[in-house]
Parts: C-alpha cells; structure tokens; sequence
C-alpha cells in the first residue's frame, strides 16, 4: 500500500523531461515554423497575399488531408493509396466535362460517379494491403504506381474508343484518348464561389482584403463532424481496437481484414472528393499528372502538421495544411532573394517540398525510437 | 427477428440509396446540362408563314439583364444556357437602336439533340408557334425541339 503511495507522490517524469518530450513530440512542426520564420521576411510576400493564399490553399487541400485519418485510425500508416481516389475523382470529372454539365451540379454529378470506381479502386487497394501487413505504406504507394498505369490506359486508349467521349475539346485529334489539360471552366469555383465572404479588414493606408470561400468551409467542416462521430461508431471502435493491437481485436472477435479493407474504401472514396474540390478550385486538369502528387503532398502535410504514423487529429491537417502551403508559398521567392536567379528558386520549391516529407519521416523514426526509450525509462523507473 | 430478415433488411436499405443516387446522378445531369445554343436572325420561312429578320434587338435569357445579346439583322450569335427550361425576353428595338418598340416573352423547352436545332428570333418576335428550325451545322435531324 505504501509503495503505491509512494509511486503516486513522485511524479514519473521530470518537468524537464516533459518539456523535452515536448520538444521531441512536436519536433517538425517546431522545424517547419522556424523555417517559415526565416523563409517570410526574405520572400518579401505581403501580409495580406500570404493570408489569402493560407485561406486558399487551406480550402482546396484540407478535404484531401482529412481523407487520411481514417487508415491512420485502423493503424494501415499513411494511405499513399490515396491517388487511386484521386484518378477516380478525375475520371468523374473526364465525363461530366464531356457531357457540359457545370456549376454545383456537375461537381455532385463528378462525385456520384467517381464514387463506385473509387470503392472499387479502395476494396482492391484493402485487399491487396491485407496481404502486406506491416509493410501498408510501401504497398500502397507502388500499387499507386501501378493503378496509374491502368488510369493511364483507360484514359490514353479506351476513351472516345470504347468509352464513349465525344467533345473534340477532350479527345485527341486522332479520335480516340484524352488531351493532357482539361479547362474546367464550367465548374471553376463553383463549390468556392457558392458562399463566399469578402471582408476588408485594411485602412486608408493599407489595404487588407480577404476573400473566403465559406461553402468549402461548411463542407471540410462538415467532414470534421463526420469523422468525429465515426471514430465513435461501433465501426470506428473497431478500427481504433484493430489500430492497437491487431491480434487482440481478432482475438475480440472484430473482422480485423473486413474491417481493414472499410477503412481503405471510405479513405479512397474521401479522397476523390477531396480531388474534385482540389480540382474545381484549380479550374484545370492535369489528365496524367494531377493526381500523381496528391498523396505525397497530402502526407507531406499531415507529417508537418504533427501526425505521426499512428496517430493523426484533425487539428494536425489544419496546422499541416498551413504550415507546408505557407513553405511552399515562400520558399520559391526566399530561394530566390537567396541565390539570385528565379529557376533556382523554383528549384528550390521542389527542393522543399520532398526534403519535407524526408525530413518529417526521418523525425518520426528518430521520435519512435525516443518514445520506446522514454518508456523503457519510465518501466525501470530511471527517469 | 432472424438473420436472413436482417439481410434482407439491409439490402433493401441497401438497394434504395442506391436507386436514390441513381436518381440524383439524373437529377443533376438534368439541372446542371450546358446547351450552347444558336439564335438566329434571317428572314426564315417556317411552316409556310415567313419571318423577316429583325432590325435591332436584344435578348436576355431568365432576366439576366447583366449579359443580353445584341442583334442586328443576319446576325447569328450562341448562347450558353443551363439546364433544359428557359424563358427568352426580346425587345425589339427602332430604327434608332435604343427605343424598345416591342418586348416578348417565351418560354422554352431544350432538348437533347439542342445542337441539332437553332431558334428563330423573327419566329420568336412574331410570337410565332413553332421557333426552332434547323442548324445548317449539324447532320439533319428526324425529331425537333418543341
């Protein structure tokens, strides 16, 4: 009894070991923000730009980002197999250009049929990381590479040849296959532009004015909500238990593969809406490219935000989302002032966005292995 | 309740979303369709009954009066309009070509094969019953719009 009353008394952990773990726990987005720090005096951006472009970027990514929470909480890692949603999204939107439906509308339209191929792409995708447990993040991110290559024969052969699309403006003048760029003219801002806000906040001196998209906002918000009460549900109890300890849920009787592989569909699924809003605010589609930086970027975000493999908030996407886009903002004119010549400083953009994720990964293997530490201390009692 | 009511159940469930999304797929296809189509403005003979152009006019679909069309006889202009059912407002305009001598209203139904069809705006002026009549750029058409 006594001993008990004694572990109560003494604290675990110094205040000094708290704070460096601290340290440790928010160790990239402490890295990113010194290095925005630096980064925005010298790219001479103005106040007011940068806030618009944050207030942007926050609404034209964040769906995307969000779509990664829900493998996390099973414990899959990051879904690098996030593009297949993304190719779905875009596929949608192939067609819904083809058939000239615009606005709201045709967003919905984008949606609704991107939605099957993305189920099918995610239930694929689950069933292939069910056979590489452990290893979820490398499989998922080849086997993006490799449904690009179907992506890419569908759109490149099969389009205006055995699917039917008929727009000269999308087909390739030899009649079949799908041109590089598509302008999305028709669906430019919808979702933006449904309710937006302007507000002048500037003086007679300076000017401040913002504009934010509220109805993009109302919809992330939406999807905040949505995952807060699914990480509630028997369903998201069942991924949570499964991202703890696998064996134990299979021991509770939870379908651990099932499971695995619902987790999978609804972050694909996500993720080609989050594509569709990333798109109409772009207003034109890359047909081969767009979708080939969408998981890396969003993983790159989520990472910067302070998600670790295994454990992600939505708190995290914002702070990610803002952090990485502040970065990529800056760092091409910083790049620039600093060494003089512009193409550098595009370089230089590249530069930061891989070294990023590089960066945020190698913390992470160095912040897993001080936790396993810290908690080896803690059981000995060395602390 | 046994197992196979509670599958039968969930797939009944199950099959109505899917048939909702189906219907909304529809819906929005139907709400969010883009015609480009072409007015135009020559002396034109439907069903007997001939048509001269108009001197100077202007068109303004659902009230949009922020985007109207100026014509002046033999013009030939596109209009881009969303969804199926419109109403056309054109006001004819005198010789001075800022007087409105006359303004008409009609309603209008698109219909798939739109770019098979142009709308007449002497037809549409003389508050004629029939205004689309063939588009001379596309392959002849068995079915009109109505």
């Amino acid at each position: 009894m006594s001993r008990t009353n004694d572990v109560a008394a003494k604290p675990l952990f110094s205040k000094m070991e708290n704070f460096k773990h601290f340290l440790i726990s928010n160790s990239v987005p402490i890295i990113f923000l010194g290095l925005s720090a630096f980064a925005i005096p010298l790219s001479g951006f103005s106040a007011e730009y940068l806030v618009q472009e944050m207030i942007t970027r926050l609404a034209r990514n964040s769906f995307l980002v969000l779509s990664l929470l829900v493998p996390i909480l099973a414990g899959m890692g990051l879904n690098f197999g996030m593009v297949l949603g993304a190719m779905a999204g875009q596929i949608g939107l192939i067609f819904v250009t083809d058939w000239a439906v615009v606005g709201i509308p045709g967003l919905i339209l984008a949606s609704i049929i991107s939605m099957p191929i993305a189920a099918f792409l995610g239930y694929i995708c689950g069933n292939v990381l069910n056979r590489a447990k452990g290893r979820e993040m490398v499989t998922s991110y080849i086997l993006g590479f490799f449904i690009n290559g179907i992506y890419q024969f569908v759109v490149l052969y099969m389009m205006g040849w055995i699917l039917p699309i008929t727009s000269p403006t999308l087909v390739l003048s030899r009649g079949y296959g799908i041109r590089n760029a598509i302008n999305l003219t028709g669906m430019r801002h919808a979702l933006d532009n449904a309710i937006s806000l302007s507000i002048d906040l500037g003086s007679e001196t300076t000017r401040f004015a913002i504009s934010i998209p509220v109805s993009t906002f109302l919809l992330i918000a939406g999807f905040c909500v949505f995952i807060v009460w699914f990480r509630r549900t028997k369903l998201g109890q069942d991924m949570r238990a499964i991202g703890q300890d696998m064996a134990a849920a299979d021991s509770a009787g939870i379908a651990v593969e099932r499971t695995r592989v619902i987790a999978i569909v609804i972050s694909t699924v996500l993720a080609a809406f989050g594509q569709i809003i990333f798109l109409q605010n772009i207003g034109t589609m890359n047909t081969y490219n767009s979708h080939d930086q969408t998981g890396m970027f969003s993983i790159a975000a989520l990472l910067i935000g302070g998600a670790t493999v295994s454990k992600a908030s939505i708190g995290n996407v914002f702070v990610g989302v803002a952090l990485f886009h502040l970065m990529f903002v800056v760092s091409p004119m910083a790049g620039k002032e600093l060494i003089g010549q512009a193409q550098l400083g595009e370089y230089f953009r590249v530069f930061v966005s891989y070294g990023i994720i590089a960066v945020a990964l190698v913390l992470h293997a160095w912040k897993r292995q001080q936790e396993r530490e810290r908690s080896r201390r803690g059981l000995r009692g060395e602390a | 309740m046994t197992i196979s009511a509670i599958s039968k159940r969930r797939w009944t469930i199950r099959l109505i979303l899917l048939a909702a999304l189906v219907g909304v797929a529809f819906w929005m296809y139907e709400i969010g369709k883009e015609y480009s189509v072409l007015i135009d403005n020559e002396t034109v003979t439907i069903g007997g009954n001939e048509y001269a152009a108009v001197g100077y006019a202007t068109l303004t679909v659902d009230g949009d009066d922020a985007k109207p069309l100026s014509f002046e006889a033999d013009d030939r202009l596109v209009q881009k309009m969303v969804a199926r059912s419109h109403t056309l407002s054109v006001n004819i305009l005198g010789e001075d070509g800022e007087t409105v001598v006359k303004t008409v209203e009609r309603r209008i139904k698109l219909n798939a094969d739109a770019a098979a069809w142009m709308i007449s705006l002497p037809a549409v002026a003389a508050e004629a019953p029939e205004i689309f009549i063939p588009n001379p750029l596309s392959k002849p058409q068995d079915e009109q719009s109505d």
